[in-house]
């Protein structure tokens, strides 16, 4: 390779030499620009960013000619012969591309780069499918580089998103907590569907599941965004699995216009990563090495001891029976048995018997290079993420190589992705059993031996009767057994992207890409595990269970894009047009045995039969879509932008008469300071104005909806022929939901650039929301799915950062960063099957529906997230009974549903984030704060721990004992202590008594960072160039309104990672 | 420079234009696990398999493979006299009094209402694609399927009409009873009166009559003959004997389907069917076991068993008194079970029997009383006497009144637990308090109209 480098260069020498003694007599004299015609021999330089560090790995070319090189590891480059004053470009990963032209006869030059996410007016915004400069766009549209995310959340890409962009909410899951196989909800500007299933009329919210079908988790999260890796829609899984270290950049775009192109897609926002791309030079290795510590924050629980939960067994009258002799005095018999338990030391806690610290590592290494025409870039990934429940974690292993060619006008690249992700689920089962486990039981014998069944019989004891609450099991036996319980995927992708820069304004860009997901997952529990205990009865033969499925999703994209860019004068267009063909296919079968007596049965093939399943359950999902835009961008004189989008989206889920649906959007942007008017000043040098409007849609239904489709009847036959119903009224009318978004921002520079502020306020109304529409039941179907309601979304986001301290010479830097999102939710049209469905859940004679909760209930004119439940009062001090309020106002003790008004809401007014950056030399230190405000909860866990607590089978909080009410006159918060707070007329229903503020100031990261000088012996030594270590620390404090038990089915964690990165 | 970048863009442009043209079939994927209707019904064998759906769809518990037949249907028919607890079954507890107010009997005249409907939306998306699909079909079998279509959509809203609408006896033809409903579509049909409802099932007939082969003696299948027979049931229950009369004989004179002499073991006497429904013998077993092997072990007494087949006009050698197996009462204290729905080597349970050949010598023999004459009516039903061990009538003992009341003992005897008892009382709209074999009395407010959900 150098040596036909140094031909070419050779050849070119005795080419100039001989030019310029030619030539040098006539042109000396007239001095005119024709420099290449004047060489310097050597020119000399060193490139450094914008706080002064040498960049190593840069590329440096002389604009016009073939002349390139990189710079070394001390930053420094040597260029030979080039022409006098020809023009430098210096380009580097996370900065602007920098020219810089040379004076006459200049050989010696220090080049600063500034780092691309500072510079306002120079951002390029992608899209995914084009690329645009800001000052050419008027859409709504926010990117991170992946440093930046990495600095604020090592670990979880996805989360550190959310911190950074008040757009992004992650909805909190307080029963999963921080689990590490648990996909984050997540959605941008709020959200466009009612969240409900549509099947059956029960209203549950979705959960993602962890399989990476790209239809099913739009199906179970409709809200989620559309996401794009590299231009291909991809998912969360996918992101979530994805090594941070590959990430080049993440985009969010929000309003109409930044979205549109993808037209029936785009409703929801959109989530663009671009990885990073090979560079050209000399090769360059990076690793970067990261441990991960969680340790489970328990704080949130405050459970009784073994003494005090005694206590209130006792007071609650869990050993006494007053109507049966026998029995009180088989429980009192029980009761001395365990207060000696009690009195013999026994207080187990059993909070921290399934937990640890978990310690995980990601390794990344990264191998780049090549020359100008063919580059490569290979990057291998091994993360091992470890949950603080014992045996949980997430092992994931990424292989990543991309290979590019690029010639004069031609450039091709094709890229690899391989990756297999394993998700364990503890063996130790959910957290809640730990936390209702009794204190005053013991996890080992004298032996040391793990108990498996608490308590000797009463037959052992010499005890009548059985004991209160029956058989207990202890769910830590479990975890001494062996058993398989864990899902893993392996992902495979290959995308291949042409691209034609035909001239100077026109490029044409195709790609092709594969996918290939095969999700699985297999759960094998012995018959000794603690399930089976209470279903000995059910006979050995069926005891024990396999559960294995096996899914595969593929996905096969195509794309074809064509780019117009032109300068005339003052006027600026650029066009884009493209056509996009996307085919899916997913299934998955699952297969359950029993029957599997012995943990080292441990294999499908060992299991006695199929118990009581007696068939595979099988999904399959088959979707094709195709989507057309054109985008026109027109700007003049650098004042005034107006941008018009459109797209034709079509999608097999569309209904049969309405296959295609027509999207548009337009924006407009004015840059008020390139204005005339516009004088000079101190305070504010830079104002944008963007306007935009326009049409997206969503298309996260079921396929099924529009299409009719035959069910065969298998278990059964008409006289050995085969029979087949429809079996509900498929819409040939049904549409994909539209919504009208608009947006209007604002970004100004002030004081020279020491305060930076965006705004942006929003409108979404989402109209045609696809709803189920009950009919007569004569026509043969009980409901059928129409585009029938429609809300709207509204909010505001507001960011200032501001770089405070700026000092190039002392070497310090220290930037403040505030933001704020708000949005608000309302209904504005619903069908009168969700009438039903509200109704349905005020129902007092279905015994199946549990009130303990607030049911969801919809009505136009409220949000989404309202919280229903009926007004208190508080506790009677002279009864202990709950005083509610009746509609009409009067007071009553009796709970009816019908008289739930809107207590609160789950949806927070303002989320946002507090954020500072200090660098001091090699010195980093960040703090994140996030903060929500404005939003309730009904605090669930605080209802089912002092007053819904079945005090025979589950310990209490410790307020059971000392803020329940006892006597008349007791002015207490909490009802009275009973045996089984589920029972009936004691149980407390949705009150307004446990909606609670929701509101929380969290460190969301702290990171400490040191970058080494690159002049240190040993980092020369090891031929690195910029080591850094650091240290991140996430979730440190937290200030919350509202104390709940966080992480019911898993503990919620507290994260420190160590990361060490350098480069070869 | 400038043609290149626009050949380009034409270029691209035409595959634009040519993805768009066939994109609407690039766009139609089926979900595989259902199968889409434009694969089914792209063949002749799809249309039969939507019309066996239809079938396997009457067959569920709730319909014809249990409540419609040997289950409820039969109770408040009085084809038991079991004494019912309501803890045990509170469902035929409540039919047994008629108590059509009591939410589970609600509940089950619901499910049968919607089940029903779901049947007639199906065979009218059979129709209807059978209309748009012409070319699928060789022969004669586009008017067999739709001839099929029709008359079994007329059964299925003649059946409804006659659980949901009063009966004309009661409240005449212009009372209103059910929607008749003939396309599929999200919108409903508002109820008809009896008489127009009873006019489209006529009509769909008569067109089905017209379209279906009369050669095809298929019993499990709605053919020409279940048609003409189901004719001439609907006339008599409009009150148009003489249509009636003229269809019910025409079955019996085709002679295509003679009457038995002996059961041999055969109690749903299957060769006298026009038209049964077939159920799997396991899903019929399992149902039959539901309410007649075990609790509420729906049954009759010996004593009634004598009564019904003995006293009177009957004898010991009737051999429809095996219906009942007295061998079971003592397992099952004092009643004993039916033994027709009870599979056997050689009973065949599983053959459900809709339309029976006897039954319209007993329509014949009905209008023949009407129109007075006894001699022809007379005669009719001793065709079926002879063939069931029976001696025949002295002619002198029959006259209007009494020969009304032999016809409703034969209907009694003879469609025993098949659940056609209840349209006979509800078509002579005959008092409660003279229904047969009542262990619990009545309800004040019954009545024979079942409670429509909609």
């Amino acid at each position: 390779m150098n040596y036909f480098k140094n031909k070419l260069t050779g050849k070119r020498r005795i080419f100039s030499m001989m030019a310029a003694c030619t030539l040098f007599l006539f042109l000396i004299t007239t001095n005119i620009v024709y420099g290449q015609e004047k060489t310097i021999p050597t020119v000399k330089g060193v490139v450094k960013n914008d706080g002064g560090d040498v960049l190593a790995g840069a590329t440096v070319s002389v604009r016009g000619t073939k002349i390139l090189t990189t710079t070394k590891s001390d930053g420094t480059f040597e260029l030979k012969n080039v022409p006098e004053e020809a023009v430098l470009s210096v380009s580097y990963v996370g900065h602007t591309r920098t020219e810089i032209k040379l004076k006459p006869r200049q050989a010696e030059i220090t080049i600063r780069m500034t780092s691309s996410s500072a510079v306002l007016t120079e951002v390029i915004v992608n899209n995914g499918l084009y690329r645009r400069p800001a000052g050419n766009f008027t859409g709504a549209a926010k990117t991170f580089t992946g440093e930046e995310l990495k600095s604020v959340n090592p670990s979880n890409v996805l989360q550190a998103l959310a911190v950074m962009e008040p757009s992004i909410r992650i909805e909190q899951n307080n029963a999963l907590g921080s689990d590490p196989n648990q996909l984050p909800i997540i959605q941008i500007r709020g959200q466009n569907n009612l969240p409900l299933t549509t099947q059956g009329g029960a209203a549950t919210s979705a959960t993602p599941v962890s399989n990476g079908d790209i239809m099913s988790t739009y199906l179970l999260n409709p809200n989620q965004p559309l996401i794009i890796l590299d231009g291909f829609q991809s998912t969360l899984q996918i992101i979530y699995d994805m090594d941070i270290n590959r990430i080049a950049s993440i985009t969010v775009l929000k309003d109409a216009a930044a979205t549109t192109a993808y037209g029936s897609k785009a409703a929801n926002g959109v989530i663009v990563v671009e990885t990073k791309q090979p560079l050209a030079g000399r090769t360059q290795i990076v690793y970067a090495v990261n441990m991960n510590v969680e340790i489970a924050d328990l704080s949130s629980y405050r459970l009784l001891d073994a003494k005090g939960l005694l206590e209130a067994q006792r007071l609650a009258g869990v050993y006494t029976d007053p109507n049966n002799h026998f029995n009180d005095v088989s429980l009192k018999q029980w009761y001395d048995y365990r207060k000696y338990q009690v009195a013999s030391g026994v207080n187990t806690y059993w909070l921290s018997q399934p937990i640890r610290t978990g310690i995980g590592t990601n390794h990344s290494l990264s191998i780049s290079g090549g020359a100008r025409s063919v580059r490569y870039s290979l990057s291998l990934n091994y993360n091992n993420g470890v949950g603080v429940m014992k045996g949980s974690g997430r092992e994931r292993f990424g292989l990543n190589y991309t290979l590019s060619y690029t010639n004069r006008s031609l450039r091709f690249s094709n890229n690899t992705t391989v990756g297999h992700a394993k998700g364990y689920t503890t063996p130790w089962g959910s957290y809640s059993q730990y936390s209702a486990q009794f204190p005053f039981f013991k996890p080992t014998d004298s032996a040391g031996n793990t108990i498996k069944i608490f308590e000797p019989t009463g037959t052992a004891l010499g005890i009548p009767g059985s004991p209160p609450g029956g058989v207990f099991t202890n769910t830590a036996y479990n975890a001494g057994l062996d058993m398989n319980n864990y899902g893993y995927t392996t992902t495979f992708s290959n995308n291949t992207n042409v691209e034609w820069t035909i001239n100077k304004e026109m490029r044409l860009r195709g790609a092709v890409g594969f996918s290939n997901n095969m999700p699985g997952s297999e759960a094998f529990f012995p018959a000794d595990h603690t399930m089976f205990v209470n279903a000995l009865a059910a006979g050995v033969a069926d005891l024990g269970s396999y559960t294995q499925s096996r899914g595969k999703n593929k996905s096969i994209d195509g794309r074809i894009n064509f780019d117009y860019n032109r300068k005339f004068g003052v006027h600026t267009v650029m066009a884009a047009f493209g056509v996009s063909m996307q085919a899916t296919e997913s299934n998955s079968t699952t297969v359950q045995v029993s029957g599997l007596p012995n943990d080292y049965l441990n294999q499908l093939g060992m299991a006695n039969g199929y118990g009581t399943i007696i068939k595979p359950a099988a999904t399959n999902n088959v979707t094709r879509s195709l989507s057309s835009y054109i985008s026109v961008s027109y700007n003049y004189a650098d004042r005034y932008t107006a941008e018009i989008t459109a797209n034709a989206s079509g999608s097999s889920q569309f209904g049969s008469n309405n296959r295609l649906a027509p999207f548009w959007a337009g924006g407009v942007a004015w840059n008020v300071d390139k204005e005339k008017f516009f004088k000079k000043n101190d305070i504010i040098q830079n104002v944008r104005v963007r306007l935009t409007t326009g049409i997206t849609g969503n298309q996260n239904f079921a396929a099924h909806m529009s299409q009719p489709v035959f069910q065969y009847n298998l278990l059964n036959n008409y006289r050995l022929q085969l029979g087949a119903v429809v079996q509900s009224y498929a819409n040939p009318d049904l549409k994909w939901q539209q919504t009208l978004k608009s947006n209007l921002g604002v970004t100004a520079a002030l004081l020279k650039g020491k305060v930076n502020i965006g705004f942006d306020y929003f409108t979404e109304n989402t109209d045609n929301l696809i709803l189920p529409l009950d009919v007569a039941p004569s026509t043969g179907f009980v409901n059928y799915q129409d585009n029938l309601g429609a809300v709207k979304n509204s909010g505001y986001e507001f960011s200032i950062s501001s770089p405070i301290i700026q000092n190039r010479t002392k070497n310090i830097f220290w930037s403040l960063s505030f933001n704020v999102g708000h949005y608000q939710n309302e209904i504005t049209k619903l069908s009168p099957a969700i009438e039903a469905l509200n109704k349905a859940n005020n129902s007092t004679t279905n015994p199946e529906l549990k009130q303990t909760t607030p049911l969801p209930r919809f009505e136009v004119g409220q949000s989404m997230t309202r919280i229903w439940a009926v007004p208190s009062l508080g506790i009677d001090p002279a009864t202990g009974k709950e005083v509610f309020v009746k509609l009409d106002g009067s007071k009553t003790f009796v709970w009816d549903p019908n008289d739930k008004k809107p207590v609160g809401d789950g949806n927070s007014k303002l989320k946002g984030m507090i954020g500072s950056n200090f660098n001091y030399k090699g010195f980093t230190f960040n703090i994140n704060l996030t903060y929500q405000v404005g939003g309730q909860m009904y605090n669930q866990t605080l209802v089912d721990k002092i007053e819904n607590v079945n005090l025979l089978v589950t310990n209490a909080d410790e307020r059971v004992l000392t803020e329940r009410w006892k006597q008349p006159g007791d002015i207490v918060s909490y009802k009275s202590l009973v045996a089984n707070g589920t029972n009936g007329l004691q149980q407390t229903n949705a009150t307004s008594r446990f909606v609670q503020d929701n509101d929380y100031l969290e460190a969301a990261s702290t990171t400490i960072g040191y970058t080494f000088p690159t002049n240190l012996a040993w980092v020369k030594k090891l031929r690195l160039s910029t080591p850094r270590l650091f240290i991140t620390q996430n979730n440190v404090f937290r200030f919350a309104t509202i104390k709940t038990e966080r992480g019911t089915g898993y503990p919620f964690s507290r994260s420190f990672s160590f990361g060490l990165s350098t480069t070869f | 420079m400038y043609n290149r970048g626009f050949k380009f863009y034409f270029l691209s442009a035409a595959l634009i234009i040519v993805s768009l043209t066939s994109c609407k079939k690039w766009l139609a994927a089926d979900p595989p696990l259902q199968v889409d209707e434009n694969i089914v019904l792209s063949t002749e064998q799809g249309f039969k398999e939507a019309l066996n759906g239809v079938y396997l769809q009457m067959g569920a518990k709730t319909l014809y493979g249990r409540d419609l037949t040997f289950g409820l249907m039969s109770v408040l028919g009085r084809s038991y006299d079991t004494t019912i607890s309501p803890a045990i079954a509170n469902l035929y507890y409540q039919g047994a009094r008629y108590n059509f107010q009591d939410p589970e009997l609600k509940a089950t005249f619901k499910d049968m209402w919607n089940n029903l409907y779901v049947s007639i939306a199906n065979l009218n998306n059979v129709l209807e694609s059978a209309e748009k699909r012409k070319t699928v079909f060789t022969g004669n079998n586009y008017n067999t399927i739709k001839g099929e279509a029709l008359a079994v959509r007329a059964f299925l809203h003649f059946e409804l009409l006659r659980m949901f609408a009063p009966s004309p006896a009661a409240a005449g033809l212009n009372a209103v009873s059910i929607p008749y409903v003939s396309k599929i579509s999200p919108y409903a049909v508002p109820a008809s009166t009896t008489g127009a409802a009873l006019d489209l099932c006529i009509a769909d007939l008569k067109a089905a009559e017209s379209l279906l082969s009369q050669t095809d003696m298929t019993t499990s299948r709605f053919t020409h003959w279940a048609v003409k027979s189901l004719l001439a049931r609907i006339y008599l229950y409009k009150g148009d004997l003489q249509n009636a009369q003229t269809y019910a004989l025409s079955v019996i004179n085709s002679n295509k389907f003679p009457l038995i002499t002996a059961v041999n073991n055969d109690w749903m006497m299957t060769k006298e069917h026009v038209f049964s429904l077939y159920s799997s013998l396991n899903i019929s077993t399992d149902y039959y076991k539901s309410v007649l092997n075990t609790n509420p072990a729906l049954g009759f007494t010996t004593q009634n068993q004598t009564a019904l087949y003995v006293t009177g006009g009957g004898a010991t050698t009737d051999f429809r008194r095996a219906f009942l197996d007295p061998t079971t009462g003592v397992a099952l204290g004092n009643t004993i079970m039916p033994r027709k729905a009870y599979a056997t080597a050689t009973n065949l349970a599983n053959v459900l029997p809709m339309i029976r050949v006897t039954e319209m010598y007993y329509i014949a023999a009905e209008c023949a009383t009407a129109s007075l004459d006894s001699i022809k009516a007379t005669d009719l039903l001793d065709s079926v006497r002879v063939h069931r061990g029976l001696p025949k009538y002295t002619l002198a003992a029959l006259k209007t009144d009494s020969l009304n009341i032999e016809i409703r003992k034969e209907y009694q005897k003879e469609f025993l637990s098949e659940g056609q008892m209840f349209y006979y009382y509800k078509r002579k709209n005959l008092p409660f308090a003279s229904l047969p074999f009542t262990k619990v009395p009545v309800v004040a407010d019954a009545s024979y109209v079942f409670i429509k959900p909609e």
